[in-house]
């Protein structure tokens, strides 16, 4: 029974306060590079590029300043911090369209859907030749693939402090992880400790590709790529995304740093506090490496006839790796593969990545879950009586509300999913695209089965209308799946229980 | 941990040996109708007609007396009986093609196809023209969905409600402490009454209201048991008569009601009925749908009159009726619903009629309970912490391991649907009406959204895998896995 009324809301708007100031600074990094990479000579032009970051800068500090000063009346709540969450989460996405309105990149439905995308670390774009603005347009570029690294951060910091702290949505397995790390303290600290490790790999990561990626990879190149691997994102700056490069040691080190993203961040913590052996004894690291190399051997089988042993290998372990951890990079358009592969993608896209990690999806520790309880019943109808049984995963037992609430969720999610293909199909689209576009985007992928680009009548690639000129309701639509799938559905459930007024049960 | 061993397969043989003693025996019923429809009194042609009937009567026995054999009656667990039922739904319907085929009604493929479409009250038939075929094999189509029919309510009574499983509680709970008859036999034989005279009654309606006897029956015996054959290839559109429609409505929703209840209203206790969860749920989805898609229909063809209105609502009302309750008769062809309706009926087929009956789906008192867990779950995110909260079913909580078996089985059900849905694409249909297709096997439903062109050049791979989706289905997955676990052999856990 819940009462939600004018109170929660202003308790949720002041709680963000603190967080739109913090996030207004972060639009300062676009406009510095802006400053950095200015080439032309007129100081007209420089002025109105900053401006396209100036603007949001300021919209968020006014926000900050707006709901700081909104008076409340309570204390803050397990719900008042998912409604902060989940508003939070959608007005930064909005504020962050600003910079493709302002610099004519796109129109306000697709800045949008862009912004979402990135803030959410999906990776699909209305962008169909990214590579053009790489004149003009660069800080634009370099804005889109920022929006990803952050919104990596963010989901962590909050899977951390949010989530597991709470309570809420927790399983156990992490919670007891989380209370024994020394971050535990201070929330700041536990901010301060994952940007420092997070950007760490930025750098290592960067630097890597530009090694690796001799001849087609320049810095900028690098740098970009690294923002959206680790977040697990996905945005390219070129239209054929990983494919673009053809080089196999590239996709090597993003195949590993987009398996660190996909990783929960407690390992990373553990790793970097001197205790690697926990990643092995991770059981969603295992289930993880079971799943990829199945489903790489699965792909490896169907693509040998057509590309030989080692390309075969090649394409599969990393479209396997880019969609398990939900990034969404292609050396391959997923598009044109066989109806059984996509069936198998579309698994994996389920399933998602880590707990803590950047990864999306329903997430691997509940898959788990859900597997170990369809053996659970199994063995209970074949079992005598009298045998004792329990449902655990690693040592934990997994209690009655944590199981109701994997399954929950997952009912839920398939739900969502559901409904996002039906108002694709309404709109034209078919069956399995539809689902698979949805899909992709409540769990934050980016590839569908939409093709980006097709063959036209004579011959050429064109990009394929269906897909950049798809109607706005369908986008809209994407984005709220979008949002919905990053912020694991619930906190906007709850966000959603201000409109409506329960009356009170009688008793 | 499972260690299953040939000792566990000898006693379901014996299990199964006894089921089989009896199917012998139904299987020279229709031999009743061959003497109706046999053109000449000659003894030969006679002859020749009836052995359709003799034979696989003769096999059922045989296997009775080989199983008996083979068989062991020691200690016989709940695992047992589970495994004998997943195999008697195999065999029976392997043994029933015999008629079809010896007939020359239908190709091997087929006769098996319709055999199991109708041991397990589907009702998707490979038969072009049922008017052409001989009375009696008609008839058999129609038996075998009758006894199916009564078959799943009795494993349901015997076999899910034994101690501990939150149906038995519930139920008894809601029936109050009186438990059901001490002897199971005695039980089943009150359902078989039961179910008999609720067909009597709907055979006698139909033949007031201008159906010829054999059609009557026929129906009658589709009705009761939620299966959905007739003998015309038009279904029920063929009469297109609205009070048939009406009698068969309410027909088709006892079919699916629970047998518990019935047995109760039999007793005179009327307000079982009204006060059964799943009973009133059945009717508020029911109600919810065809309000739904008779408007959404109605709005979006741009139909203006009232008239309009009023057919499609007959339609939508019919359809739904029939998918929720997992029957499958059809007035018109509904390859031409759009996606949304057809969506409304694929989540009614999902859902199912009510435990305990004849209907298919994954049935009403899970799908409940999946909506309380849903929002127990949301509850408690907007609760504060020290909120005690507990699923329950009127005053009975859910245990743990109830819990696990219903999510277990419905996220079961979805997947079987999905794969199933995915290898009858790649054989040709269009991904939705795949997996229409693939929920109407599985739910034992038989509603079918695709024109009869395309419906009948299906790819034999397509048969077979709806055969193997309406086995799947009609047991609710688990004795399966079940069924197979018992052919492996498991090495033993290190403790």
């Amino acid at each position: 029974m819940f009462k939600t009324n004018l109170e929660d809301i202003k308790i949720a708007l002041n709680d963000l306060s603190v967080i739109f100031r913090a996030t207004s600074c972060l639009f300062l990094f676009p406009l510095a590079f802006t400053f950095l990479c200015f080439r032309g000579d007129n100081i007209i032009d420089l002025f109105q590029k900053i401006m396209v970051f100036v603007v949001p800068f300021l919209s968020l500090y006014l926000l900050h300043k707006l709901f700081k000063r909104i008076p409340r009346k309570y204390e803050t709540k397990t719900k008042h911090v998912m409604m902060s969450v989940s508003i939070g989460w959608l007005l930064i996405a909005a504020v962050g369209a600003l910079p493709y309105v302002l610099s004519n990149t796109l129109n306000p439905v697709d800045a949008f859907f862009e912004s979402m995308s990135g803030w959410t670390t999906t990776g699909m774009t209305l962008i169909d030749y990214p590579e053009k603005m790489l004149e003009d347009k660069k800080d634009i570029l370099f804005y889109r693939s920022f929006t990803q690294w952050v919104g990596g951060v963010g989901i962590i910091v909050l899977t951390l402090i949010v989530f597991l702290r709470e309570g809420t949505a927790a399983i156990e397995y992490y919670s007891s992880e989380v209370g024994s790390l020394k971050l535990k303290p201070s929330i700041r600290r536990t901010i301060k400790e994952t940007w420092k490790i997070y950007i760490l790999y930025t750098i290592a990561c960067t630097i890597l590709l530009f090694l690796v990626g001799v001849g087609r990879m320049d810095l900028f190149d690098a740098l970009n790529h690294a923002m959206t691997a680790l977040p697990t994102g996905g945005f390219s700056i070129h239209s054929e995304s990983i494919g673009f490069y053809g080089n196999p040691l590239v996709e090597l080190v993003l195949i590993l740093f987009m398996m660190a993203g996909g990783i929960s961040f407690i390992i990373h913590y553990r790793a970097f506090e001197g205790k690697k052996s926990h990643i092995i004894k991770n059981i969603e690291f295992r289930y993880i490496l079971l799943i990829v190399s199945v489903a790489t051997v699965v792909f490896f089988i169907f693509f040998i006839p057509g590309e030989g042993a080692l390309n075969s290998f090649r394409l599969s372990l990393f479209q396997t790796v880019s969609i398990m951890t939900t990034t969404g990079f292609g050396t391959s358009d997923i598009a044109f593969w066989p109806v059984p592969t996509q069936a198998l993608l579309l698994m994996l896209m389920l399933i998602g990545g880590s707990y803590g990690s950047t990864g999306s999806g329903v997430k691997v520790l509940r898959f788990v879950v859900i597997a170990k309880s369809l053996v659970y019943s199994l063995k209970r109808f074949t079992l005598p009586k009298s045998v004792m049984l329990r449902l655990t995963v690693g040592e934990n037992t997994i209690d009655y509300d944590e199981i109701t609430f994997v399954f929950a969720f997952f009912t839920t999610y398939l739900l969502l999913t559901f409904i996002g293909a039906l108002v694709l199909t309404g709109l034209g689209y078919g069956g399995f695209e539809s689902a698979s576009v949805s899909l992709s985007a409540i769990s934050n992928v980016g590839p569908t089965y939409i093709p980006l680009f097709v063959e036209s009548p004579e011959g050429v690639f064109e990009p394929n209308a269906r897909w950049f000129q798809m109607p706005d309701v369908g986008k809209i639509t994407l984005i709220l799946l979008m949002w919905i799938g990053r912020l694991e559905i619930f906190p906007i459930l709850v966000f959603f229980t201000i409109f409506v007024r329960k009356r009170k049960r009688k008793k | 941990m499972l260690r299953p061993n040939i000792g566990d397969i000898r006693v379901a043989l014996y299990e199964l040996s006894s089921i089989c003693r009896v199917m012998a025996f139904i299987f020279l019923i229709p031999i009743l109708f061959s003497f109706f429809y046999a053109g000449e009194i000659n003894l030969v042609y006679l002859g020749g007609q009836v052995i359709v009937f003799v034979l696989p009567a003769l096999v059922m026995y045989l296997l009775y007396l080989v199983c008996s054999r083979l068989g062991s009656s020691e200690e016989v667990r709940r695992k047992h009986i589970i495994m004998s039922v997943a195999l008697a739904w195999l065999i029976i319907p392997f043994v029933g093609s015999i008629p079809y085929i010896m007939s020359g009604t239908l190709t091997p493929m087929d006769a098996f196809f319709e055999s199991m479409s109708g041991w397990t009250t589907t009702g998707m038939s490979m038969m072009i023209n049922p008017e052409s075929v001989r009375g009696d094999i008609v008839f058999l189509r129609s038996l075998s969905q009758w006894v199916g029919g009564i078959g799943v309510v009795a494993l349901a009574l015997v076999i899910f409600m034994r101690e501990g499983t939150v149906s038995l509680d519930y139920y008894s709970h809601e029936v109050g402490r009186q438990k059901l008859r001490p002897r199971m036999r005695d039980t089943i034989m009150e359902t078989w009454k039961i179910y008999s005279m609720y067909t009597f009654a709907c055979i006698v309606l139909l033949i007031i209201l201008g159906i010829p006897v054999f059609d009557s029956i026929n129906v009658a015996f589709a009705t009761l048991s939620t299966g959905g054959f007739t003998p015309h290839a038009e279904s029920i559109g063929y009469y297109d008569n609205l009070l048939i429609e009406l009698v068969l409505i309410f027909f088709m929703i006892v079919g699916a009601t629970s047998f518990l209840i019935h047995l109760k209203v039999f007793e005179g206790k009327y307000e079982m009925l009204l006060d059964n969860i799943e009973f009133k749920y059945m009717l508020y989805i029911l109600l919810l749908s065809f309000v739904f898609v008779s408007l959404f229909m109605f709005l979006g063809a741009g139909y203006k009159s009232v008239g309009d209105l009023f057919d499609i609502a007959r339609s939508v009302l019919f359809h739904c009726v029939a998918a929720i309750t997992c029957t499958g008769f059809g007035l018109s062809d509904l390859g031409v619903w759009t996606q949304i309706p057809q969506s409304a009926l694929m989540v009614l087929m999902y859902v199912g009629g009510v435990y305990g009956s004849t209907a298919g789906g994954i049935k009403l008192l899970r799908f409940i309970v999946v909506l309380k867990v849903l929002k127990h779950t949301f509850d408690k995110m907007t609760l504060p912490r020290s909120a005690v909260l507990r699923i329950g079913l009127n005053d009975q909580f859910l245990e743990y391991e109830e819990l696990i078996h219903i999510m277990g089985l419905c996220a079961a059900y979805v997947i079987v649907a999905l794969v199933g849905a995915l290898v009858i694409t790649s054989t040709g249909f269009e991904e939705l009406h795949a997996l229409f297709l693939s929920l109407s096997a599985m739910g034992n439903v038989g509603l079918i959204d695709v024109s009869s062109n395309v419906w009948f050049s299906m790819s034999p791979i397509c048969k077979m895998v709806l055969i193997l989706l309406m086995w799947v289905g009609r047991l609710e997955i688990f004795p399966i896995l079940i069924l197979l676990s018992s052919f492996m052999r498991w090495k033993k856990k290190k403790d």
